[in-house]
């Protein structure tokens, strides 16, 4: 089922005033894909994927399910969550708590009236896909986070829903147990072949789990694309900040122009861009600049003299294969991450910056 | 020092009831007679349960009846109303939890007046509507009270996956929110039905003989036609009329308790 939301809009009224939530949102989820919100808390990712359940009403736009007009706050639709055929996981599991675990996966089979041998055939499939057959007797106060955790998967995937929504369903395991829950959520959705909207605050969770990854910030949305798109090209600080799980190194940097060459200058060094970047940086319409480069693209090199800028280790973190050394630069910290691990700490280093990879933004 | 007070509270508490247990075994029932002419006896009991002239078994009965329907009615129609308070966005709902409360604080004897006249326009003197009616209305804030601050504790999240998973919001209250609440439903039946069980007033008014009358009313006129007290009669009366209260605690215990301490939705 594909999913289609147009100029989506929801405010809150509350005693201190209005909240809008969510600020004229137009996307479209294309059929089986998995499409990640991410975003800060409080940046209205719940609160869509709220609206796309039907939990909450829109206070203009519409919302189709295919061609199916769901909400449309002009021609006066609204649809419940139960025509809609939506499958919700919450990150507190929400099971209910005076309901046995094979009862949990079957109220939803329940309230539709099935038949009590539908019921049971499908509770057990669904039980079986997410290795619980054995737990169907226990109430969900025996169960451990992450055995709870799939059986709000099962109740979800039980009545094969239109489209599969999930609020940082993770957030609230381990992070061992989280690493392999996120493996199986993406197998899972793969072969069950379900419109997915995964709502994540962890940026790890969208790279990894999303064919596509929608950015949002205090309610409007940043940039689209796929995970790699956003990482490479970002279109603004906010989306290069996200991503990355060492962040990224943001300067303030002037834009000087030579005879036909382009200098940037980075905390009192002067660097030379590169012809193919030229072109980009010319666009500007001020010479002030913001420069990003990410940690990996920095190369720290152990002999200082014969670099464009030079440095002193401040801290390092050892991170298993590669460190990250945080380099004092005049006032400013540069990260950069080194796959050698013989550095000292008040070692005074070059520093060269991978001029291909850098991102430049104009700055406010 | 801890158990000193202990015996204390408890002997100030259980001396009443002591008094009445003794008092109501006693084949010669005065008060401040010495000790020593103390003699056993069931007479008093059997006179109570047996004598139809007392008509006890029938306020029990009433008691029951008016009582029960009275608690039940009123916690399901509380717990409506507390679901819609604690869960929806109503303008004004606060007021509502203060004008119940207002309400509840009303001295009895003000509306017991008009009462009167309305039962009677309505040809229900001496009938068990006379009594559910204005029992249901009494024990109605205290629910609403507790309920409203129960459910407002189940998260919010068990709603919106009943709602998801295909529930009406009517399917919401009685699929999800009462059976969770169950524990917190149940002390409150118990707390309405023994609040009803003990009223005097609207029971003596709307009340004529024992057909409708409950069990306090009959034991405070069960003195004779000549003004003796049977204290025997009284004090056995009064301990039969505290078992059932005694057997439902009993029975809901568990469960109230088995409820409380169940994990809710996290562990």
């Amino acid at each position: 089922m594909r999913l289609e939301l147009v100029n989506l809009s929801k405010k809150f009224r509350s005693m201190r005033g209005e909240v809008e939530a969510v600020k004229n949102i137009s996307l479209t989820v294309e059929e089986k894909e998995f499409f990640v919100l991410l975003g800060p808390s409080g940046c209205g990712k719940s609160t869509l994927l709220n609206l796309v359940a039907g939990l909450e009403r829109p206070t203009s736009g519409e919302i189709r399910f295919d061609s199916d007009l769901v909400a449309a706050t002009g021609r006066k639709i609204f649809r419940s969550p139960k025509e809609r055929n939506v499958a919700m996981v919450f990150q507190n599991y929400a099971l209910y708590p005076h309901l046995k675990v094979y009862d949990n996966i079957a109220f939803p089979l329940k309230i539709e009236k099935w038949d009590k041998s539908e019921i049971e055939n499908a509770v057990k499939k669904a039980a079986d896909i997410l290795g619980i057959a054995g737990l169907l007797n226990d109430k969900p106060s025996e169960l451990s986070g992450g055995q709870r955790q799939r059986v709000a998967i099962a109740r979800a995937i039980v009545r094969e829903p239109n489209i599969f929504l999930l609020d940082e369903p993770l957030s609230n395991l381990d992070a061992q147990l989280r690493m392999s829950m996120r493996t199986e959520l993406k197998n899972l959705q793969r072969r069950l072949e379900i419109t997915t909207l995964y709502v994540t605050h962890d940026q790890t969770e969208a790279m990894t789990l999303g064919d596509r990854v929608a950015i949002l910030k205090e309610g409007e949305i940043e940039q689209i694309g796929t995970p790699l798109e956003l990482y490479d090209k970002p279109r603004n600080i906010f989306v290069a900040r996200f991503l990355g799980s060492s962040p990224i190194n943001i300067f303030d940097a002037e834009i000087t122009a030579e005879e036909d060459k382009i200098f940037i200058r980075i905390a009192g060094n002067r660097i030379e861009l590169p012809h193919n970047r030229m072109e980009e940086v010319r666009g500007f319409k001020a010479d002030k600049v913001i420069f990003g480069i990410r940690p990996e693209d920095v190369e720290p090199q152990s002999d200082a003299e014969g670099s464009p800028v030079a440095g002193e280790i401040q801290d390092i973190e050892l991170l298993g294969r590669e460190t990250l050394l945080h380099i004092s630069v005049d006032d400013n910290t540069v990260r950069a991450l080194s796959e050698s691990s013989k550095w000292e700490i008040g070692q005074a280093v070059g520093i060269k910056f991978v001029m291909e990879k850098a991102h430049f933004f104009e700055s406010e | 020092m801890i158990a000193a007070g202990v015996v204390l509270m408890l002997s100030f508490c259980l001396a009443p009831f002591f008094f009445m247990i003794v008092t109501s075994l006693s084949k010669n029932p005065e008060f401040l007679s010495p000790a020593a002419d103390y003699q056993f006896t069931l007479q008093n009991y059997s006179s109570v349960i047996f004598k139809e002239s007392l008509h006890f078994i029938d306020y029990l009965r009433n008691s029951i009846i008016v009582s029960g329907v009275a608690a039940v009615a009123g916690v399901l129609t509380a717990s409506i109303a507390a679901f819609a308070i604690a869960r929806f966005e109503l303008p004004g709902k606060m007021l509502v939890l203060f004008f119940a409360l207002a309400v509840s604080m009303f001295p009895q004897i003000s509306i017991v007046g008009y009462l009167f006249k309305f039962m009677t326009w309505m040809g229900w003197i001496n009938s068990y509507f006379a009594l559910i009616f204005p029992y249901v209305a009494w024990v109605l804030p205290l629910s609403l009270w507790i309920l409203t601050s129960y459910f407002s504790q189940i998260p919010k999240e068990l709603d919106r996956a009943a709602y998801v998973d295909g529930c009406s919001r009517l399917k919401v209250l009685t699929r999800v929110i009462m059976p969770v609440a169950m524990p917190a439903i149940l002390s409150t039946v118990l707390l309405a039905f023994i609040f009803a069980f003990n009223e005097f007033m609207f029971a003596l008014i709307l009340t004529s003989d024992h057909h409708a009358r409950t069990v306090p009313v009959g034991i405070a006129l069960f003195q004779g036609l000549h003004g003796e007290i049977p204290w025997g009669d009284i004090m056995a009366a009064s301990a039969v009329t505290t078992l059932p209260v005694v057997i439902l605690t009993i029975i809901f215990q568990r469960r109230i308790i088995a409820g409380l301490t169940r994990g809710a939705v996290k562990g």
